[in-house]
């Protein structure tokens, strides 16, 4: 049976094994020389004490191949499960050569098991060895752009979940199509949706997220995060009002924080109050509208008005709990996946 | 001796479609039993439950005495050939043999050599790119060099042309003298059957019409024709089977183990695919019953 698995992968492995003995090579070649530029720059920005130029030039090395590698990260994951995945059984239920295969002096279970280990386990080593490499070569980047969140689903051990679920998927819609190129496609569709979703909805409550207040700036034109670490990823900002209600989302009051004013009205906020003692001085000669001081003037009505901004994040603190709970959802996911193949295989064939 | 095929009952439903309702027979060891029937009389299912590719909705099978496809080794003492042998398409005849080698413990390396160079074949040739017959011959191999003790073929003749059924059924005899194995083969080209099967099982809708070793067949039914007369006014120890008439003539075709006595009659031998003809109209189809019920002479 390991025979026949072998036989009929062997090419697909030796060119996913080919394409990342490439990678490997081309990574090795820039890698070192990453690092070196990463030390220069950080050694160097301290003495010219201008850091954030320096780290922000440095970002700028090999964007194309940055962007690259997190495209291939994750997409490689659903790669596996639409090629290696989803054939492993529809294809032989399509050609009839299930008749063949199952009349052997091997149980089905046997088949099955054999087979979806074999494979699934070279599907998660593929992803694995990629992110591993992808990971070691992004460690300066990393380090510069603090911020783990916004690349968690391209490092480190998460893309092996995907993979196995990703496979483990491919596996069930071809015994559910009993055809290949539908198979193919419905994983396609089926993995992104299950992978955003998680995004979404499940990332971001996998631990209870905590809470901060702090003063709303926005018409200031900045975003205050207060004294976050800017390696916590915030979930969401919102608006709330000195009652403690909340009045609007991710910088958006009412209609938009539209400031009205007048030389004795005072500054109105739609949506949220008005302060009658803050004046806002008109524009000279024929110009109409507010004059240069107006947001620091409206600013100062939002302080007045109690308004502040409270931001939900996950400290950057739990970013390895987060590691290891998405990729037990999906191992969890792919093993109940796995599952339902065998319960098929067994009771339901043909 | 234990039979080489059981079944009590056996039933398969695809969602409420019954492809086999209770079905019983009894398939005897060491013979080359063939089956036949018209289309969807259930004699892929039938043979699908035989070798575990299917399980059944209803009743109960036992294939040499033991449960099908529970265990590898159960598995290992029964040959399938698949109707249209289906073959992996990318992979040579010389790697179905490794498949055949690694997959089966009692594999029968030097048989499988052996019968493939009798064949002419290109080893390495892709199997997708072999002929009808070829393929055929190629899977007969495969399922017979696991050195089973059941050897079931389904409908293996039906795509090939005269001729390659001719050699498929020259290869399959010489299997059969060399290693005593059981056979069931199934197909609705009676000719072909009489040439290799001792045993014939002609199902119609799941029931078995009529089995037995094809000589006692042969030799216990006759075709008489002589004036006409009511069917029912014959000896008990003859049992019609199948009577058309004309006018003046009546043509009978009985079942009796007794020789015909009564001068009246013509007495003719019946051929095999004239008696399996018989049977198979005389099973109650659903249109000849809907009419009956509809007080209709079919």
């Amino acid at each position: 049976m390991t025979w026949l698995t072998w036989r009929q992968y062997r090419t697909q492995i030796l060119v996913a094994l080919g394409a990342l003995a490439a990678l490997a090579i081309i990574l090795a070649l820039t890698g070192p020389n990453l690092a070196h530029l990463y030390d220069v720059a950080v050694t160097t920005c301290k003495v010219h004490n201008d850091c954030s130029t320096a780290k922000a030039a440095f970002l700028q090395n090999d964007t194309d191949l940055q962007t690259a590698l997190g495209v291939l990260v994750i997409v490689v994951p659903g790669i596996v499960g639409v090629f290696w995945g989803a054939p492993l059984i529809a294809r032989e239920l399509e050609a009839g050569t299930y008749r063949l295969a199952w009349t052997q002096s091997v149980t089905r279970t046997r088949w099955l098991a054999l087979r979806a280990g074999l494979i699934g386990l070279a599907s998660m080593a593929v992803a694995g060895l990629l992110s591993l490499m992808v990971t070691w070569w992004s460690v300066p980047f990393d380090r510069v752009a603090m911020n783990p969140f916004g690349s968690f689903d391209e490092r480190d051990i998460v893309p092996v979940a995907y993979a196995a679920f990703a496979f483990a998927l491919g596996a069930t819609m071809g015994l559910l199509t009993r055809r290949t190129l539908p198979a193919m496609a419905t994983t396609a569709v089926a993995f992104a949706g299950t992978r955003l979703a998680v995004f979404l909805w499940v990332r971001p409550n996998l631990n209870a997220p905590l809470h901060l207040t702090v003063p709303d700036t926005l018409l200031l034109g900045r975003v205050s995060t207060g004294t976050l670490d800017p390696r916590d990823w915030i979930t969401s900002t919102q608006t709330i009002n000195a009652a403690g209600r909340v009045i609007g989302e991710n910088g958006v009051v009412g209609n938009g924080l539209q400031v009205g004013f007048g030389i004795t009205r005072g500054v109105t906020i739609s949506g949220v109050g008005s302060c009658p003692n803050v004046v806002i001085p008109p524009l000279t000669g024929h110009l109409r509208g507010p004059g240069p001081a107006g947001p620091l003037l409206a600013q100062r009505c939002l302080d007045h008005l109690g308004v502040r901004d409270l931001l939900t994040y996950q400290p950057a603190g739990r970013y390895w709990t987060f590691q290891w709970c998405e990729l037990a959802i999906f191992i969890v996911l792919a093993l109940l996946l796995v599952g339902i193949c065998f319960w098929w295989v067994r009771r339901r064939p043909a | 001796m234990t039979a080489a095929v059981e079944t009590t009952g056996l039933g398969k439903r695809y969602g409420s479609r019954w492809a086999l309702s209770g079905c019983t027979l009894a398939v005897p060891t060491g013979r080359v039993v063939g089956l036949v029937g018209p289309n969807g009389a259930g004699k892929t299912t039938l043979l699908s439950l035989v070798v575990g590719l299917l399980s059944p909705t209803s009743g109960s099978i036992t294939v040499l005495g033991a449960e099908p496809a529970a265990t590898g080794r159960q598995m290992g003492r029964i040959g399938f050939v698949a109707q249209d042998t289906p073959l992996y398409s990318n992979l040579s005849v010389a790697d179905h043999l490794r498949l055949g080698a690694h997959l089966n413990p009692g594999w029968d390396n030097d048989l499988a050599q052996g019968r493939l160079e009798q064949l002419d074949l290109d080893l390495g040739q892709p199997a997708g790119s072999l002929s009808g017959g070829q393929k055929a011959q190629v899977a007969l191999t495969l399922a017979t060099a696991k050195r089973p003790e059941l050897l079931i073929l389904d409908e293996p003749l039906a795509s090939l042309d005269p001729l390659a059924r001719r050699e498929f059924l020259q290869v399959l005899m010489e299997i059969v003298a060399e290693s005593q194995v059981s056979v069931v083969l199934s197909s609705h080209l009676v000719a072909d059957l009489e040439r290799v099967c001792d045993y014939l099982i002609v199902l119609v809708s799941s029931r078995v019409q009529v089995d037995g070793e094809i000589e006692r067949l042969l030799a216990s039914h006759r075709r008489l024709i002589g004036p006409r007369r009511d069917p029912s006014t014959l000896p008990k120890n003859q049992q019609v089977i199948e009577a058309s008439e004309t006018d003046r003539q009546s043509t009978l075709l009985v079942r009796t183990e007794e020789p015909i006595l009564d001068p009246a009659w013509t007495v003719e031998q019946v051929g095999l695919e004239d008696l399996v003809l018989a049977y198979m109209r005389q099973a109650p189809s659903a249109k000849r019953v809907r009419l009956a019920t509809l007080g209709v002479q079919p």
